[in-house]
């Protein structure tokens, strides 16, 4: 399938009243350059655009439909209505926002309808590349394409998954939850309160396991970039200071004195932290006072031979056991008091704690606060050597580097940021990965310990609800689901990171660059070296790769493609981007000529359109006296230059 | 009723927690413990911190179990302590055994026991906040530090000072 941008038509929104046509007499060019300075309502085409394409606006709030009307005016309907050819068949997609009370509506029109009907309805065939998710593959600001090789961003991941619709298998999973929970809501009165406590804590479990895959998935990309650039400084490092041999010998064996202190710092610690987990150890006064606390229970006579339980038994005799009658005076007299005997198990505990305090604290060879101290002292002198250690490491490198260089030392100093970092993700994924605790709870990180409380809350959600069966059933049909994913993911990754890799040989023929591997960014081998210009590049080569598979073909529409490129980088890029596509539509401003028009009308070999935008304002004013003779549109609100001359001499100061 | 865990301990610990050889949470909660048990403070977790870590353990976990009576015995002595009663009193030491101790619980302390214990755990967190400028970053360095501090406020404190034994 071959989709085509042919035009819009846009009237009572933010951007200028226009009617664009980009084909020159039917032909529509592989490049058009729309220039629109800022604030001509460039942001609300695209927005329009996109809308007009996944049919979003429909769900759109009222004070978004409202914030597209242009300000000033009281007109109650704005249009935009988007002329793509597919096939070379028209396909007309029109929204219409009514800023009165705020809705969106839409209508299509095409061969197929038989004209224009009421509501968003593209052909089914067409659907699938009209997704939102699909849209903003191929419509999209300058700075998505860099970000495609940016560890930390999952755009080239989401790519892939969003071209061959894998989020179909997550929608489904998604909807056997659904379906699951919506058997499960259907409960007694008795069970609504544990019903409600349980459903809103697998929500909360669901929402932190989807926090903590995310995070994951984040860090380990991150990590992985984060140890390709630490081997490389390290060797880098290496490499400069590796003449240096007999700086180096003391630096190692510095190093070693370093590892041999920290162990015995670590050791000491334990020791100490050992004894501290000792009351009776930790302070000297804990110890005196259990001592005292015995004897005294000793004095006290506690636990007593009489337990409470032989007064209550009294109690229900007749005659106390001196022979004499018991009164109801006596019986309350000997209730009070036996409520100050303890149970017979509750003087065991008494007994159990006077044994702890002879065995742990009497008993001769038992540890005393006095080994606490000595042990304190030990790993206060094993800080102390530590610390010698360290400092004595740090002047060496600080020689080795003061020999160096500055880059040397800017290495180093990066070294140090990115060895941080690492331990922080390495933290992070860890516990992340790690085994349950019985220790965790709901705010825990650990994804296996989140995944099993929910299963445990579902669970119970299906017991009181009576849906064990079905609960099985989903919990099956989602991990086929989640294995099915990550299969597919794995398999179409290996495939697509074959083709990119053949189509850089051809569009780098000159200096080939190679992709190593796509996860959720697209990795280059020895991506150090690359320059931007490069990167961005492979970033669009991945993305067309990507959007022009088999026998489909769809226009790129970037915001502001040049806009935060140097004049360098544009100009390689500019000659790379027609050759990648068969439509290429850039709205640019006047500053991002320099280096980048050129180039690209050269490759796009004169297939290109030029159209320079403007709204009429105080500001455009001076700008009316200088249009020229022919291909000039004015509306009420906008003007409408075609052609390259105007193109190129356009200027706006506030732009520069 | 179970050990209940200030979220700002743990945040407070942050740094140094599961950084050997302080390896569980019970860890932090028995340093705290010892401190509000040195210097007599208590108060109550929710009225100082909004998160709570609910029950993070029922019992004594393995490394303090041979010494989970010392603390039940330290605790009747604080509590008694705070009363103004001395261990030579016999029916007000009885009475605080039964209020404190429940030879069934698997921590042998009762519901009211356990809220003393977490009680005295986050006022022991208050008095380290308050002692310490900053939240600890290196465990050997917190230690040294921790230790002197509980041993300076049970020196400091009559209840950890026996007087001579009371006559009998």
């Amino acid at each position: 399938m071959i989709i085509q941008l042919a035009g819009w038509t846009s009237k009572g929104l933010r951007c200028p009243d226009i009617d664009l046509t980009l084909g020159n007499g039917g032909a529509i060019p592989i490049v058009s350059l729309l220039q629109m300075p800022n604030g001509t309502g460039k942001t609300t085409t695209l927005t329009m655009l996109r809308a007009a394409m996944t049919g979003e606006a429909s769900t759109w709030p009222a004070d978004r439909v409202r914030a597209l009307r242009r300000p000033g005016e009281t007109t109650d309907q704005g249009q935009f209505a988007l002329h793509l050819a597919i096939d070379g068949k028209p396909l007309t997609l029109e929204v219409r926002l009514n800023f009165e009370d705020g809705t969106a509506s839409y209508r299509t029109s095409s061969p197929g309808l038989g004209g224009l009907v009421p509501g968003w309805k593209p052909p089914q065939e067409v659907q699938r590349f009209f997704d939102d998710r699909f849209v903003k593959l191929f419509v999209f600001d300058g700075e998505f394409a860099d970000r495609l090789l940016q560890p930390g961003y999952s755009e080239a991941g989401q790519a892939i998954d969003a071209l061959f619709q894998l989020y179909l298998l997550e929608e489904v999973q998604a909807k056997t939850q659904e379906i699951w929970e919506k058997a499960a809501s259907t409960k007694g009165a008795k069970t609504e309160t544990g019903l409600t406590m349980y459903q809103n804590k697998a929500s909360r479990l669901a929402t932190r396991i989807a926090k903590a895959e995310k995070a994951l998935q984040e860090a380990t990309s991150k990590l992985a970039s984060t140890n390709a650039a630490i081997t490389e400084l390290e060797q880098k490092i290496q490499d400069r200071i590796g003449a240096q041999e007999e700086l180096r010998a003391k630096l190692d064996a510095a190093r070693e004195r370093e590892m041999a202190a920290e162990n015995d710092v670590n050791a000491c610690a334990a020791t100490v932290m050992g004894y501290i987990r000792q009351p009776h150890v930790l302070a000297a006064g804990f110890a005196t006072s259990l001592v005292h606390m015995k004897n005294q229970l000793d004095r006290l006579k506690l636990p007593a031979s009489t337990s409470s339980q032989f007064f209550i038994e009294l109690l229900q005799e007749d005659n106390c056991i001196c022979g004499r009658p018991l009164d109801d005076n006596t019986r309350d007299v000997l209730k009070q008091r036996a409520a100050l005997y303890l149970a017979e198990d509750t003087s065991g505990v008494l007994n159990t704690l006077k044994g702890d305090i002879d065995n742990n604290i009497e008993k001769p060879g038992a540890a005393t606060s006095k080994d606490l101290t000595t042990s304190l002292e030990e790993l206060g002198k094993a800080v102390v050597e530590k610390a010698t250690a360290t400092t004595a490491v740090r002047a060496l490198r600080q020689k080795l580097i003061d020999q160096g260089d500055e880059e040397l030392r800017k290495n180093e100093e990066e070294l140090n940021e990115r060895v941080k970092e690492r331990e922080l993700l390495t933290s992070l994924i860890g516990e992340i990965n790690r085994a349950p605790s019985i220790n965790d709870d709901e705010n825990t990180k650990c994804l296996k310990s989140l995944r099993a409380q929910l299963l445990e809350v579902q669970k119970k959600v299906a017991e009181i609800t009576g849906t064990i069966e079905l609960r099985q059933k989903v919990s099956i049909i989602q991990q086929i689901l989640t294995d099915a994913l990550a299969d597919a993911r794995q398999r179409l990754r290996t495939v697509i990171l074959q083709e990119v890799n053949d189509r850089l040989r051809k569009v780098l023929y000159r200096d080939p660059l190679e992709v190593a591997s796509i996860d959720s960014c697209v990795r280059l081998k020895a991506q150090e070296g690359a320059s931007v210009g490069q990167t961005l590049t492979v970033g669009y080569v991945f993305l067309t790769t990507l959007l022009n598979r088999g026998q489909h073909q769809v226009p790129l529409v970037i915001d502001s493609p040049a806009n935060p490129l140097s004049i360098e980088v544009r100009r390689e890029v500019g000659k790379i981007i027609p050759s990648l596509c068969k439509q290429f539509v850039a709205f640019t401003i006047s500053s991002e000529r320099a280096g980048f028009v050129r180039p690209l009308a050269e490759t796009a070999n004169g297939s290109i359109g030029y159209f320079t935008l403007f709204r009429k304002t105080p500001g455009t004013a001076p700008l009316m006296s200088s249009l020229p003779q022919q291909g000039v549109t004015q509306t009420e609100s906008g003007v409408l230059v075609t052609g390259k001359e105007y193109f190129e001499k356009f200027d706006l100061e506030e732009e520069a | 009723m179970a050990f209940r865990l200030r979220q700002d301990v743990e945040d407070w610990f942050s740094q140094i927690h599961k950084q050997k050889p302080i390896e569980t949470k019970f860890d932090l909660y028995y340093l705290c413990l010892m401190l509000g048990l040195a210097t007599g403070r208590s108060s109550q977790p929710s009225a100082r911190c909004a998160t709570i870590s609910e029950g993070f353990v029922d019992n004594f976990v393995m490394a303090y179990r041979p010494y989970q009576r010392l603390i039940v015995g330290l605790l009747l002595k604080a509590e008694l302590s705070s009363l103004g009663v001395g261990l030579e009193e016999s029916d007000f030491v009885r009475k605080k055994l039964l209020e404190l101790v429940d030879p069934t619980a698997p921590t042998n302390l009762t519901e009211a026991g356990m809220t003393k214990l977490n009680e005295y755990a986050s006022g022991g967190f208050d008095y380290l906040t308050e002692k310490m400028e900053s939240k600890p970053y290196h465990v050997e360095e917190f230690l040294q530090t921790y230790a002197q501090l509980v041993r300076d406020a049970a020196a400091g404190s009559d209840t950890w000072t026996p007087a001579t034994p009371a006559s009998t």
